[in-house]
């Protein structure tokens, strides 16, 4: 079983440097076959070792776009999760702030920017704002549809049995956004760099890769810009999974039948949506769950 | 229940991934050809003719945006001086400060305005670029503070100090803290990438870095008042000039005529713009009205360009010091390692009698 698994992790980790080799591959077949020159798309080996050259400089402001896009994407995760559970809540609120928040997305970043950073300084306020705004649509988007799919069976099950609306929110709702909020946190982790590179292009006390990418650029040194552009993407590409890793943990039921075992517990029994005692699917009723409340009738 | 797909055998999946890989390399191979071919693989539009037997010109501005600076330009559209040298200049707008040499070296632009630091960098990254002018005369890079706010170099430490990403100001940096004595850690540069003067008249730093005419016509615009300045030149700061009319050497060599027209009709372009300051104005605006800036700041900024066109060495004319003088600017500040004789960057040879 061991081996099987060994297998497959070796198979997806092959694809992963297929895919690698195969981008890499078509950018030198495109230099190669239009012959462009190596000021206007350096080759990515020439991209790589830029970045190698100069990585004792580049290490720390790595670090930097790092922190603003983590910090970042935390807040504007939290904000549109929150605004997605009052908003389902609250019709009125939904229907108020809504057309707002599609308006927000219209707005380009760069022409706020400006009045950010003379409202809130160079330090990281303003790259924070920009990076959650860019993430905390998609998550609104996201759980705002978990919550409006809800089987409402469920929900008037669950008020038969005596639960709280808080404990509907636990038991039932928030289970049903997970899904759809690491859709949205998906999508919102790679917003997040393009965020934190915005940040850092309207003003900053502390050199990030983003300022880094302009000075580069200013002095026509093509494979840093595109080294830097790697590292960029790299970033991304890594929170992305980095919040798939954290969906595999916190959603067992998407890519798992059964539950682990650390997760079951002795004598639970068959509920619906759940196989051999694992934890309930969302959207599913755990019984025990609302019993505990003790509101039971 | 199992997902469906997991069902399929593993060589199908294998075959399947395999396919779309190849087919997405197909795509991209594709759209670069389409987009290669679709340009034209050579000059946008190149050096042609017009219908009236004119020979175009596709000038390659230095910003991605139209300013005050080409107001030479527009006047010699508009009042004739280039159809008079038997030469028809299009204006092209570059993507970003940065682009401008890659543009000619690539053949879709025949001359441009840039900044001197640019052509250092283009020769050292083997770009055959050649500065044919001047269009400034002179340094005029240097501190800006709020209107009435005297600017005092012995006080630097401690101060925020807006700076930009370009090697210009890298290059001039050495010279400010050097003046202040203080080192860079004693004062807070603020980095921006487009526009430090707004924060500085809203007091969120202490001093901008910026060119005199654009500092005097935002500030003007802003204010109505003339800014504080202190030159870098007034600190050791060469006084050289920061932007240069380019083109490449395979450009010249084919056609060095066009070259010697376009200098010799924006050299009675420039004369005329001095001489009739809101006429030239004027022209700019009629001939680039989405420049996106008022008549006033269009004015000022003019205005406050004229000093540096000319300080009797002629117009357009350029020397071998200066170029020293830039590239060991540059060299000082690890910006640039190769350097070259100063002949290497200049020629003046299409500047006519």
């Amino acid at each position: 079983m061991n081996a099987r698994r060994f297998l497959q992790n070796a198979q997806r980790v092959g694809f992963v440097i297929a895919a690698i080799a195969l981008i890499f591959g078509v950018w030198n077949a495109v230099i190669w076959m239009f012959g462009i020159q190596p000021f206007v798309l350096p080759t990515p080996q020439s991209a790589i070792s830029a970045v190698v050259g100069q990585w004792s400089t580049l290490a720390p402001l790595t670090w930097q776009t790092v922190k603003e896009t983590a910090e970042g994407f935390f807040i504007g995760a939290a904000i549109g999760f929150v605004l997605a559970v009052v908003m389902s809540a609250f019709r009125p609120v939904q229907r108020l702030i809504y057309p707002a928040l599609i308006g927000s997305q219209a707005v380009p970043i760069v022409a706020i920017a400006a009045p950010l950073v003379i409202l809130f300084g160079f330090g990281m306020l303003p790259k924070l704002i920009i990076v959650a705004w860019c993430v905390f649509f998609p998550v609104v988007v996201s759980v705002l549809d978990g919550l409006a799919h809800i089987d409402r069976d469920l929900v008037n099950l669950s008020r038969v049995l005596g639960a709280r609306r808080v404990r509907e929110f636990i038991v039932i709702r928030l289970p049903a956004t997970l899904s759809p909020l690491f859709s949205g946190l998906k999508i919102g982790a790679t917003y997040a760099v393009t965020g934190a590179v915005i940040g850092e292009w309207t003003a900053s006390s502390q050199q990030g890769l983003g300022t880094f990418l302009l000075s580069a650029n200013s002095s026509l040194n093509a494979p840093l810009v595109f080294g830097v552009t790697l590292l960029l993407t790299a970033v991304g590409v890594l929170s992305f999974l980095l919040v798939m890793a954290v969906e595999s943990v916190a959603t067992p039921w998407r890519s798992r039948s059964t539950a682990p075992r650390t997760l079951r517990r002795p004598g639970a029994g068959r509920l619906r949506g759940q196989d051999s005692g694992g934890a309930a699917a969302p959207g599913t009723l755990d019984a025990r769950r609302l019993a505990s409340t003790g509101h039971e009738q | 229940m199992k997902n469906p797909l997991q069902n399929r055998p593993a060589s199908g999946r294998r075959r399947s991934v395999a396919w779309l890989g190849i087919a997405s390399a197909a795509v991209v191979l594709a759209s670069v050809a389409a987009c290669s071919s679709s340009s034209g693989g050579g000059n946008a539009g190149g050096t042609g003719t017009t219908a009236s037997g004119l020979s175009t010109i596709q000038l390659v501005y230095d910003w991605p945006g139209v300013d005050f600076e080409a107001v030479p330009i527009a006047v010699g559209q508009k009042q004739g001086f280039y159809s008079q040298h038997g030469i028809k200049v299009n204006l092209v707008i570059p993507p970003d400060n940065a682009t401008t040499v890659k543009m000619l070296a690539v053949g879709k632009g025949d001359i441009g305005l840039d900044s001197t630091v640019d052509v250092a960098f283009a020769r050292a990254a083997q770009i055959p670029i050649t500065s044919i002018a001047n269009y400034t005369q002179e340094n005029n890079w240097g501190l800006v503070a709020k209107p009435g706010t005297a600017i005092n170099l012995s006080n630097l430490r401690g101060k925020s100090i807006g700076v930009f990403t370009d090697s210009w100001t890298k290059a001039m940096m050495p010279y400010v803290l050097k003046a202040g004595n203080v080192s860079a850690s004693d004062v807070r540069q603020i980095i921006f990438s487009d526009n430090d003067l707004t924060p500085m008249l809203a007091g969120k730093i202490d001093l901008a870095t910026n060119t005199t005419n654009y500092a005097i016509a935002q500030v003007e615009s802003a204010t109505g008042k003339m800014p504080s300045v202190k030159l870098a030149t007034e600190y050791g700061a060469p006084n050289v000039p920061i932007w240069v009319w380019i083109a490449t050497s395979s450009w010249l060599s084919a056609h060095g005529a066009q070259a010697r027209a376009f200098l010799a009709a924006t050299k009675e372009a420039i004369t005329w713009s001095i001489a009739h300051p809101q006429a030239a104005v004027n022209d700019f605006i009629a001939a680039y009205p989405q420049n996106g800036s008022s008549a006033k700041y269009n004015l000022d900024g003019w205005l406050a360009t004229i000093p540096y066109l000319n300080d009797g060495y002629g117009l357009l004319t350029q020397r071998a010091s200066e170029w020293t003088e830039v590239v060991n600017a540059l060299k000082a500040v690890k910006e640039l390692s190769t350097s070259y004789p100063a002949s290497t960057y200049y020629s003046n040879s299409y500047l006519g009698g």
